[in-house]
C-alpha cells in the first residue's frame, strides 16, 4: 500500500549536499500500527511528511496507495489529504483564527460531512477527549497537551485510512498518553493503518513493528515480537 | 464553504485590524475618484447626445465659422419641407445683465436668446405654464426650475411680470410664460431663462439689421430624416448662392450641417453650447486609471500581506483537505465583503464632498446623478478587475506543490520581487504626477505673470450701457475732472476679450483683398493710456478723422503684407474708406493661450465706444475708495437708476486663466490623493516588511545594534525603489509634459528643478512614511521583540 524505494532527501548548500534521508526502504501494508524510532534530527518527520505527500523526496520512488507520487496531481493529493490522511503534528499546527471546536470541525467541512453530522461528531470527540468545556478557547489559550488532544482530535475525526502521528503523546501526562496510544490501538483494529514517531519505548510497543532511524538511515525493522508473544 | 469564509473574515474585521482599517481607507478613495471621474467624463461623452432628436439635429455651419446674420437665415427659412425646424438663438454678452422684481435686483443668470422657432427643434419638459407660442412676441419670458426659484422663490409663477435690465440692450418688461424642468447636468445647451430675441428687435433699434455680414446668432436646423442631411446641405448651398453670390462665396464659403452629437467636441468660442475639452477628458480618464491602479495596488499587496501571515494556516487547511480552489473561494469571500464596505465608504465620501467637487470641477452634479446604468456598470466593472487581480495574486502565493514549504514558511522569498515592482510602479505613477502637478503650476503661473504689454495696473474700465454711451462725451470730461484719476480713455470694449472679428476688403497700392482682423474702436488716447509704442506714424490725435483712421499691429501689416502703409486703404464699416496712419508694437490683447493675432484700431468718436478706462492714483485704500465714490457720484448723475458698476483690469486678465487655475488644482487634488493612496500603501508594506522582520531586528539590538543602523537598514530598500521609480518616471514625465506643453501659445520650460524637486518631495514622503514604522520597529525592546515570535 505505501512503499518506498531509496529514497533520498537532501538539501543543497552553497558547497555541500546535506543528507536528511538516505536511501530509505520501507513498506507499509494496510492495518500496519508502525512505530518510527531514532535521536533528534534523524529525519523521522522528514519521512512522515514524505509519506503524508506534504513534501517530495529528491530522489527514489514512492508509491502512496500503489500510486507513483510523483504522478499523482494536484488535485488527487487534496483527495487523498481529505479521506486518506490524519496528521498529527509533532508543532501541533493548530489553526490560531479559530477556536477548539471549529479546529476539530475543519477536516469534516472540507469532507464535505453534513451540519448536522458533523455537529454530533464533534461533540462526541470533545467529550471522548475530556475538552467539553474548552471547546470555545482558541490554541493559544490552551495548555501544551491541551493542544496536542485537539490535534489528535483533528486527525482521527475524520477516519482517515492512514494517521501519521509526530510524537503524539510528546506532551502528555503519562496516563493521557496511555488512553490515547490505546485510542490507537483500537482504531488501528478497526482496519485504521497508523505511522507513529515516538522516543517512548513504552508507547513504541503499541506498533506491531518497529523501525530505527539514524542518520538518515534505517538501522533496524523488526516485527513486534513483545507483541507478537502477547498474542 | 463560502460561508465558512466569511465567517473567518468578520471575525479579523471585528477585531479591529489596523491594516484592514487603512486598505478600506485608501481604497475608498480611489472608488470615490473612481465614481466621479467615470460620471464627469461620461457626462462629457454624453453632451452630444442630451438632445432628445440628437440624431436628426444639426448646427448650420460654413467653412468660415457658424455664426449667422439674421438676413442670411432668411434664406433658410423657406420651404424646405425636410426641414422640421430650423432656429436661431444667441448667449448673452452683456458685461452685466439682471432682473428686478419689485424692487429687488436679482442676477440674471445665463440667458439664452431664442427666436420663435426654438422649440420646433428642441425639446423641453414644462413644469408650469405653456411654451407653445411663447417665444412669438416680445413679451414673454421662460425660466428653468432653479432660475425661477432664484428669482421668485418657487416655481408657481406664471404671469408675473418682471424688469429685464443688460448693459448691452437696455431694458423691458417681461412677463413670465412658463416654467421648465432643470436641465440634465450633460445638457450642452445650457441657460436658465430664454428671452424671445422677437423683444429684442422689437425694443432695440441697433439690433435689428439687414446687414449679411451681423453675424450673432448660431443656427440649429432639425431634420425629418437624417438621410437627407446631404440632400438638404445642396439645397441650402445653392438657395444661399442665389441669395448673395459675393457674401456666400467670399465671407461663408460651403455651407454644411454639422451633426448635434459632435458638436461638443469641436473647437468653438463661447457661444451657447458648453464644449468638452479631448484634452481635458483623456488627462483626467488617465488620472482615473492611475489613482485605481494606486489602489488596487494597494489592495493586493496589503492583502497579500495579510494573507502571508496566515501562510502556516493556509498550510495546514490544506493539509486538512482544501484545495487552490477552497483557497481562493476564501479569499474571495474575504474580499467581497471588504470590496462592499469599500464602495460604501467611497459613496459616503462623494456624498460628503460633492459640493467641493462639484465647485472644482465646475460641475452640477446631484447623488443622483450617480444612480445611472453607465456608473452602476463602471464601478461593477472596477470591482471585478479588483477581485479578478487581487485573487490571482493572492492565489500565486500559496499555489504551490510542496506543502510542508508553505506549513513552514513566514515570507515567501521569490514572490517578494512582485511586491517590489509593484511598489516601483506606485512610485514611479506618484513622481510621473508631482511632475505634472509641478509643471502645470509653472505654466499658469507663467502666463499669468507674464507682461501683455501694455500697462494694466491701477486701471479700473466702467461698461457704458447702450443709452450712456450717448453722453460719452460729457462723462468723460467731468470723470476726467476727478483730481485722482491719472489718466482715461474710451474702447469698444474691455482688453482681455475678443470680440469684433472684421473681414474688410484691403486696397495695397491698388490691389484688392479680402483680409481677416480683430478691431477695436478706440479714442485718441488709447495708446498713450495703455503705454503701447507706437512703432510708426503719430498715432491718433484730436484731430484724427474718426472712423476713418486705422492703426494696425506688427503682425497685421506682416500677415497682410503691406510694404508702404501711406499706399494702403481699408475699408472700414459702413464701407467708408479708411486710411491706416500707423502701427504698434505687438501686444497680447487676449489671454496667452494665443499667439498674436492682427489687430486693427479705429479711431471712433466717444458715442461709439462702451467702455471708460481710468488709470486711478492708488496710494492707498481709502483714497482709492473715495475716488471710486467721486466716480460714482458721475456715473449716478446720468445713469437714470442703471447700477455703478466697474471693473479692476488687472482682475479680468486674471480671470482669461480661471480655467487653467481650475485644472490646475484639479490637477493637484488628484496627485495629492494619488500619493496619499501610494503612501497608505507604502506605510502598510513596511509595517509589514517590520514584522517579517522582528525577531531579526531584535538579534541584532541583543548584539548592539544601534537604532540608528536599523532604521538605515528597514528604510534603505524604500529608498532605493525611490531611486529606480524616478529613473522610470523622468523621461515618461518630460515626454508627457511636453505634448502637453505644446497645447500653449507661449510656454514655459521644464526645467531641471521640477524633476528633481518631485524626485525629492517622493523620497521625503516614502522616507517620513516608512520611517514611521521603522523608528517603532527600532525602538521596541529587544526582549520584547524577540518573545513576539
Ligand atoms: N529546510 C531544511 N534545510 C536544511 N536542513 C533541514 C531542513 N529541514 C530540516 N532539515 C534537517 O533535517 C534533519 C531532520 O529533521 P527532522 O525534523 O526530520 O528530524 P526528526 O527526526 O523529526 O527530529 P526530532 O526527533 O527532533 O523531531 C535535521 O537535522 C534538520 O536540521
Ligand atoms: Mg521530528
Amino acid at each position: 500500500m505505501i512503499k518506498l524505494s531509496k529514497i533520498d532527501k537532501y538539501y543543497d548548500s552553497r558547497f555541500q549536499r546535506t543528507f536528511i534521508l538516505k536511501g530509505i526502504n520501507l513498506e507499509v501494508n494496510q492495518g500496519d500500527f508502525l512505530t518510527i524510532m531514532g535521536p533528534s534530527g534523524a529525519g523521522k518527520s522528514t519521512l512522515l511528511n514524505i509519506i503524508g505527500l506534504l513534501d517530495e523526496p529528491s530522489a527514489g520512488e514512492y508509491y502512496f496507495w500503489d500510486e507513483p507520487a510523483h504522478q499523482i496531481r494536484e488535485k488527487q493529493k487534496v483527495q487523498y489529504h481529505r479521506t486518506h490522511i490524519g496528521f498529527i503534528f509533532q508543532a501541533f499546527h493548530l489553526i490560531d483564527e479559530l477556536n477548539v471546536y471549529e479546529n476539530i470541525e475543519t477536516p469534516l467541512i472540507y469532507r464535505g460531512v453534513k451540519g448536522k453530522e458533523r455537529k454530533a461528531l464533534v461533540a462526541d470527540f470533545l467529550d471522548r477527549f475530556n475538552i467539553v468545556a474548552k471547546k470555545d478557547l482558541f490554541p493559544s489559550q490552551l495548555s501544551g497537551g491541551q493542544q496536542q488532544l485537539v490535534a489528535i482530535a483533528r486527525a482521527i475525526i475524520g477516519s482517515p485510512k492512514l494517521l501519521l502521528a509526530d510524537e503524539p503523546t510528546g506532551n502528555l501526562h503519562s496516563e493521557q498518553g496511555e488512553m490515547i496510544m490505546k485510542l490507537l490501538k483500537k482504531l488501528n483494529d478497526e482496519g485504521m493503518t497508523i505511522i507513529q514517531v515516538t522516543h517512548n519505548e513504552k508507547f513504541a510497543q503499541y506498533g506491531n513493528r518497529i523501525i530505527r532511524i539514524e542518520d538518515g538511515l534505517v538501522r533496524s525493522d523488526a516485527m513486534n515480537i513483545a507483541l507478537q508473544a502477547e498474542v | 464553504m463560502f460561508t465558512y469564509s466569511l465567517k473567518l473574515f468578520i471575525r479579523q474585521l471585528i477585531s479591529g485590524n489596523r491594516q484592514l482599517l487603512l486598505n478600506i481607507l485608501g481604497f475608498s478613495v480611489a472608488f470615490a475618484v473612481v465614481l466621479f471621474l467615470s460620471t464627469f467624463i461620461l457626462t462629457e461623452l454624453k453632451r452630444g447626445k442630451s438632445a432628445e432628436n440628437y440624431e436628426s439635429l444639426y448646427r448650420l455651419s460654413a467653412e468660415e465659422g457658424a455664426y449667422w446674420s439674421s438676413r442670411s437665415i432668411e434664406e433658410f427659412t423657406g420651404d424646405f419641407p425636410e426641414i422640421k425646424g430650423i432656429t436661431k438663438v444667441h448667449a448673452d454678452w452683456a458685461d452685466r445683465s439682471y432682473f428686478e422684481v419689485d424692487d429687488n435686483q436679482y442676477n440674471a443668470g445665463k440667458i439664452l436668446y431664442a427666436d420663435k422657432y426654438f422649440f420646433d427643434v428642441f425639446n423641453y419638459q414644462t413644469l408650469v405654464g405653456n411654451i407653445t407660442g411663447t417665444l412669438e412676441t416680445g413679451e414673454s419670458i421662460i425660466f428653468t426650475e432653479t432660475g425661477a426659484l432664484k428669482i421668485f422663490g418657487g416655481i408657481d409663477v406664471i404671469g408675473r411680470t418682471l424688469t429685464f435690465r443688460t448693459s448691452s440692450f437696455g431694458e423691458m418688461d417681461f412677463k413670465v410664460a412658463a416654467v421648465i424642468k432643470d436641465l440634465p447636468p450633460e445638457a450642452m445647451m445650457t441657460f436658465d431663462v430664454i428671452i424671445p430675441v422677437a423683444a429684442l428687435e422689437d425694443n432695440v433699434s441697433w439690433y435689428r439689421s439687414d446687414h449679411w455680414g451681423q453675424s450673432r446668432y448660431e443656427v440649429f436646423v432639425s431634420l425629418v430624416s437624417s438621410e437627407s442631411k446631404t440632400n438638404i446641405e445642396k439645397q441650402l448651398n445653392a438657395a444661399f448662392q442665389s441669395a448673395a453670390p459675393e457674401y456666400a462665396t467670399q465671407d461663408k464659403g460651403e455651407i454644411f450641417l454639422k451633426p448635434y452629437s459632435t458638436l461638443n467636441f469641436s473647437e468653438s468660442h463661447d457661444g451657447v453650447l458648453l464644449h468638452s475639452s479631448v484634452r481635458k477628458v483623456k488627462i483626467l480618464g488617465t488620472i482615473m486609471m492611475i489613482v485605481f491602479l494606486l489602489a488596487l495596488i494597494n489592495f493586493i499587496n496589503l492583502n497579500t500581506a495579510q494573507k502571508i501571515k496566515q501562510s502556516r494556516d493556509i498550510g495546514i487547511h490544506k493539509v486538512l483537505g482544501a484545495s487552490n480552489w477552497n483557497s481562493s473561494v476564501r479569499i474571495v469571500a474575504e474580499i467581497l465583503p471588504l470590496l462592499f464596505v469599500t464602495l460604501l465608504f467611497a459613496v459616503l465620501i462623494l456624498v460628503f464632498s460633492l459640493s467641493y467637487l462639484n465647485g472644482l470641477f465646475d460641475s452640477s452634479f446631484h447623488v443622483s446623478t450617480f444612480i445611472q446604468p453607465e456608473t452602476l456598470l463602471t464601478i461593477v466593472c472596477f470591482s471585478i478587475i479588483t477581485l479578478f487581480f487581487s485573487t490571482l495574486f493572492i492565489s500565486s502565493y500559496f499555489y504551490r506543490k510542496n506543502l510542508f514549504e508553505v506549513l513552514k514558511s513566514n515570507s515567501s522569498g521569490k514572490k517578494e520581487n512582485i511586491r517590489n515592482a509593484l511598489l516601483v510602479i506606485q512610485f514611479t505613477l506618484s513622481i510621473a504626477l508631482i511632475i505634472a502637478s509641478l509643471v502645470i503650476n509653472k505654466q499658469n503661473s507663467f502666463m499669468q505673470n507674464q507682461s501683455p504689454g501694455f500697462q494694466k495696473d491701477n486701471i479700473v474700465y466702467i461698461p457704458l450701457s447702450d443709452q450712456m454711451s450717448k453722453l460719452a462725451k460729457t462723462i468723460k470730461q467731468e470723470l476726467a475732472g476727478i483730481s485722482d484719476v491719472n489718466n482715461i480713455t474710451m474702447a469698444s470694449h474691455p482688453l482681455g476679450e475678443s470680440e469684433m472679428g472684421w473681414g474688410m476688403t484691403l486696397n495695397d497700392n491698388g490691389d484688392e483683398k479680402r483680409v481677416v482682423y480683430e478691431a477695436m474702436l478706440v479714442d485718441e488716447n488709447f495708446f498713450d493710456f495703455f503705454g503701447i509704442d507706437i512703432l510708426n506714424g503719430e498715432g491718433f490725435r484730436s484731430s484724427s478723422i474718426r472712423e476713418s483712421e486705422h492703426i494696425f499691429n506688427e503682425k497685421a501689416i506682416q500677415t497682410f503684407g503691406i510694404e508702404d502703409i501711406t499706399k494702403a486703404r481699408i475699408s472700414s464699416y459702413d464701407n467708408a474708406t479708411g486710411e491706416i496712419i500707423g502701427t504698434v508694437k505687438d501686444f497680447n490683447f487676449e489671454s496667452l493661450h494665443h499667439t498674436i493675432r492682427p489687430i486693427g484700431f479705429v479711431c471712433a468718436e466717444p458715442e461709439n465706444l462702451q467702455v471708460i478706462y481710468l488709470n486711478l492714483q492708488v496710494s492707498n485704500g481709502n483714497q482709492l475708495q473715495e475716488t471710486l465714490q467721486k466716480v460714482e457720484a458721475v456715473w449716478n448723475k446720468h445713469a437714470n437708476s442703471w447700477p455703478f458698476e466697474y471693473y479692476f483690469l488687472d482682475n479680468t486678465l486674471d480671470n482669461l486663466y480661471k480655467a487653467d487655475r481650475r485644472f490646475s488644482k484639479v490637477f493637484l487634488l488628484l496627485t495629492f490623493l494619488s500619493v496619499f493612496i501610494g503612501s497608505l500603501g507604502l506605510f502598510s508594506t513596511s509595517v509589514f516588511i517590520a514584522e517579517l522582520r522582528t525577531k531579526e531586528i531584535g538579534i541584532r539590538k541583543v548584539n548592539g545594534a544601534r537604532i540608528s543602523e536599523i532604521l538605515a537598514m528597514l528604510n534603505k530598500d524604500f529608498v532605493k525603489w525611490v531611486a529606480i521609480a524616478f529613473v522610470i518616471a523622468t523621461p515618461i514625465a518630460y515626454y508627457a509634459m511636453n505634448k502637453w506643453l505644446e497645447n500653449f501659445a507661449y510656454k514655459t520650460g521644464l526645467s531641471w528643478w521640477i524633476f528633481a524637486l518631485a524626485g525629492l518631495l517622493a523620497l521625503g514622503i516614502a522616507v517620513i512614511t516608512v520611517s514611521w514604522q521603522s523608528w517603532k520597529a527600532a525602538t521596541r525592546n529587544p526582549v520584547e521583540a524577540l518573545r513576539y515570535e
